[in-house]
């Protein structure tokens, strides 16, 4: 009792001492703002809420549970409350089904995949035990239902937020039916997440029988989904027909389908209550309650190495966070810890003056993620929405919009999301290393808006040669010198693109640099919502010549494409005003640097 | 009793292994004679644990993180016993403050007085002194020396030999997880040579200084340890 108290206190204390910051936070105009907006924006929803209660027009099965098919949803439906709305909808048929049969099976396959030996994805959350906890926590003399206890309780609170916001701003109109329904779904998530992760973490000299229990929720995922495919009972022909929804209707209502997925769809009940008492879906939610009850009776009675696991997923979520904090989180970022860099080509080093050294440093960042794997995914990329753009009529030569939207749309993904994307930060976050250095600060900005252009410019000229020689490969010799101008042509939107991408984020990070700290707590809610009313507008400022210029660089290709000459003029113009606009950003980032508004500890 | 070994040699991972948060792969561990894996609570009753680079709650204040380990072990008089910690290791002005406002000393010191608070039978100590100033290292020595002549077992891990030369009556060596050496360190010292150092008796064991380096063996001239993990 004495330790529950214990825990209590910490849970108490904790949530006590994070108010009292939030209420200090409050003080700074930036805050207070902001949860003067945010306020504003949940009372007017809450007060829309109770107008519409008011003035109520009976609706029909807007908020419905989804129905459950076959005899399973009729052993579900049996202990409904009578009153519950029937399953009709007025958003279609497709609809409909989507909701009754689409969220279930994406629970089952989400459920399926957390359980599959494989992959390290669940390794990183279980319990979402903090390092603190592991030290101080894990060393008392505390059992295991304990700790699970307090982080059950610890987190009770974060999820009602979530709740709530899915409940109130994701469903709108939402009661606290569905509130409480997102509740259940949140901890029954969670908890089937630490499952599976400390299900992977039973050691193979384990014995047997723990190794079978451990697993035994997995077998049984898998024992449903060979169920289902083996009894699906799908008539092609039916569904090339007239109605495909009624045959898929059918089927999901036949055989052992609706029994594998019935604990996945009382999940799925509790999330979609809308109208009615919290308890109103009666049979959902103590279905949803049992399944919680299940994962929690299993965490504690299997035997895993529950600390061991937790303290390893503390110690990956830090780093995963670092990571992402400095720009160096990507694609199997767990996988490849720990792996000697590769060789780079042709011996690159940052070399030459500190702006192309700057520059050199974004290049080489961004070489990390120039594998193999990911041209292919980038030419495939390019291929398939140049076939798209392609079919379209846009009165140009029909082989000009697949080789431009390709090359380009290849580019963006590359550029924007995986490589240096955050470079630019990264390199401001480490100022405590680069202030002793004699460098001015537009060397640095320089060299990070030159560096990322770059990049971008080097992914073109890759992607650009493969287009060259696909298109060696299947255009007459007559076009090729046509295309190949072509293709060196869609350089200029393609680094117009690249500034305008480059600018945006270095806007953010010069003007704005506080935007970039990853903050949580419900005060940091009303200061984020405020800097991206302010953000949007500094960068509708910033990034308007940028983008005009990014359109006009495409005009210009479409000049060399037989478009009428008078748009030279307007590319070269919007080129100018690109790179007078690049050249401001770098004089006033490097003001910005010398004058110490950009600090490591702002960010 | 010191405890230490090369880089990569097992130690933190030992200690791991004796606060009950990770489960031995092999043997028995205990702690004052209760199995860590048979009765995990009762032997962590007997235990403070001061891991290295140790986390603090970041919305503890520096006071609630003592009444809270007095309240995980039971202790009656906690707010008495955290007062005199507090006045110990030259921290009660900070009994307010959250960790975010504390020095990587000030830190470090917390989780001393969060492992000392309730008078463990068994302290283990991974580099307990490391962040702390001159002043704060002659505080937390003086305060763990008089843990051990008050009559609790305390095993320090440190790279320090230095410290562990002058707070320790014996030492552990390990290497590559297995223990090479364990005796008084004057005896081991004797052995190697009249005026010899702990530094020069470590390199003598360990054949070296990186964990490859390291014998798999113990040298038959020291005196090795057969109950060793």
């Amino acid at each position: 009792m004495s330790r529950a108290g214990a825990l209590g206190f910490l849970v108490r204390r904790r949530l006590a001492n994070r108010l009292r910051s939030a209420r200090e936070k409050l003080r700074r105009p930036k805050y207070l703002i902001g949860a003067i907006l945010v306020g504003l924006y949940f009372g007017m929803m809450v007060f829309a809420r109770i107008a519409s209660e008011l003035v109520r027009v009976p609706r029909l099965a807007t908020g419905a549970p989804p129905a459950v098919g076959g005899t399973a949803g009729a052993a579900l439906a049996a202990v409904s409350p009578a009153e519950a709305p029937a399953a009709v909808s007025s958003t279609g048929p497709l609809l409909a089904l989507a909701l009754e049969l689409g969220f279930p099976v994406a629970l089952f396959l989400l459920a399926l995949w957390a359980w599959a030996p494989v992959g390290s994805g669940p390794r990183i959350h279980p319990l979402g035990f903090e390092k603190a906890d592991a030290h101080l926590l894990f060393p008392a003399p505390l059992a295991r239902w304990s700790l699970l206890a307090y982080r059950m309780a610890a987190i009770q609170i974060p999820l009602l937020l979530s709740s709530f916001l899915f409940g109130f701003v994701v469903r709108r109109g939402g009661t606290l039916a569905s509130v409480a329904g997102f509740q259940v779904f949140l901890n029954v998530l969670w908890l089937h997440r630490v499952s599976a992760a400390l299900a992977h973490g039973v050691p193979s000299e384990a014995a047997l029988w723990r190794r079978a229990l451990a697993w035994a929720p997995g077998v049984l995922l898998a024992a449903g989904f060979a169920a289902l495919v083996m009894t699906a009972n799908l008539d092609p022909t039916a569904l090339a027909g007239a109605d495909p929804v009624a045959e898929v209707r059918r089927a999901s209502e036949s055989g052992l389908m609706p029994w594998v997925l019935l604990p996945f769809s009382a999940i799925a009940q509790t999330v979609a209550a809308r109208d009615g008492p919290i308890l109103g879906h009666g049979s959902a939610f103590l279905v949803a309650l049992a399944i919680l009850g299940m994962h929690i009776v299993w965490l504690v009675a299997v035997r895993t190495p529950f600390q061991e696991t937790c303290l390893t997923s503390a110690e990956l979520r830090d780093e995963v966070r670092s990571a992402i904090r400095k720009g160096r989180f990507r694609p199997g970022f767990l996988k490849n810890r720990g792996r000697p860099v590769r060789t780079r080509p042709f011996g690159l080093a940052p070399r030459g003056t500190a702006t192309m050294a700057f520059a050199w440093k974004a290049i080489l960042a961004g070489g990390r993620t120039w594998t193999p794997g990911y041209l292919v995914l980038a030419l495939i990329g390019a291929g398939v929405s140049g076939r798209v753009v392609g079919a379209l009529d846009l009165g140009v030569p029909p082989w000009f919009v697949p080789i431009l939207v390709g090359v380009v749309a290849a580019m963006i993904p590359a550029n924007l999301l995986l490589s240096p994307s955050r470079e630019g930060i990264g390199t401001i976050d480490t100022m405590a290393l680069l202030r002793p250095l004699p460098v001015r600060g537009h060397s640095v900005v320089g060299g990070i808006v030159l560096g990322e252009t770059a990049v971008g410019l080097v992914w073109l000229t890759l992607i650009a040669a493969f287009g060259v020689g696909w298109g060696a490969a299947l255009l007459p010799p007559g076009e090729l010198g046509r295309l190949a101008a072509i293709v060196a042509a869609s350089l200029v939107p393609a680094a117009a693109v690249m500034l305008l991408a480059t600018s945006l984020r270095a806007s953010i990070v010069l003007l704005l640099p506080t935007v970039g700290r990853v903050e949580i707590g419900p005060e940091a809610i009303g200061s984020n919502f405020l800097a991206m009313i302010v953000r949007s507008l500094g960068l509708s400022v910033l990034g308007g010549p940028v983008a005009v210029a990014a359109l006009a660089g495409g005009v210009l290709v479409g000049v060399i494409a037989g478009m009428p000459a008078g748009w030279i003029g307007a590319g070269a113009a919007a080129t100018l005003v690109l790179l007078l606009e690049s050249v401001g950003l770098v004089l006033l980032g490097g003001r910005f640097y010398d004058r110490f508004d950009i600090t490591a500890e702002r960010l | 009793m010191g405890f230490v070994g090369p880089n990569g040699a097992g130690k933190t991972t030992t200690l791991r292994i004796l606060a009950g948060i990770f489960p031995p792969s092999g043997g028995r561990a205990s702690l004052g004679g209760v199995d860590l894996v048979r009765d995990p609570v009762g032997a962590k009753r007997r235990l403070g644990f001061v891991p290295d680079t140790p986390e603090l709650f970041a919305h503890l204040t520096v006071a609630e993180h003592l009444e809270l380990a007095g309240r995980l072990h039971g202790v009656e008089d906690r707010d008495a016993r955290a007062e005199r910690l507090l006045r110990e290791l030259e921290i009660d002005d900070r009994r307010d403050h959250l960790p975010d406002s504390l020095s990587r000393g000030m830190r470090q010191k917390v989780a001393i007085a969060w492992a000392f608070l309730h008078a463990p039978d068994v302290l283990l100590l991974d580099e307990p002194l490391s962040g702390l100033d001159p002043i704060g290292i002659r505080t937390a020595k003086a305060a763990i020396r008089a843990r051990a002549d008050a009559g609790s077992a305390v095993i320090i891990s440190s790279h320090q030999l230095e410290l562990v030369e002058a707070m320790c009556d014996s030492i552990l060596i390990i290497a590559r997880g297995r223990a090479l050496a364990r005796a008084p360190i004057r005896e081991l010292k004797d052995r190697v040579r009249e005026d010899a150092t702990l530094e020069d008796v470590f390199f003598q064991v360990t054949g070296g200084a990186g964990p490859e380096s390291a014998p798999s063996e113990p040298p038959s001239e020291l005196p090795s340890d057969p109950d060793a993990p």
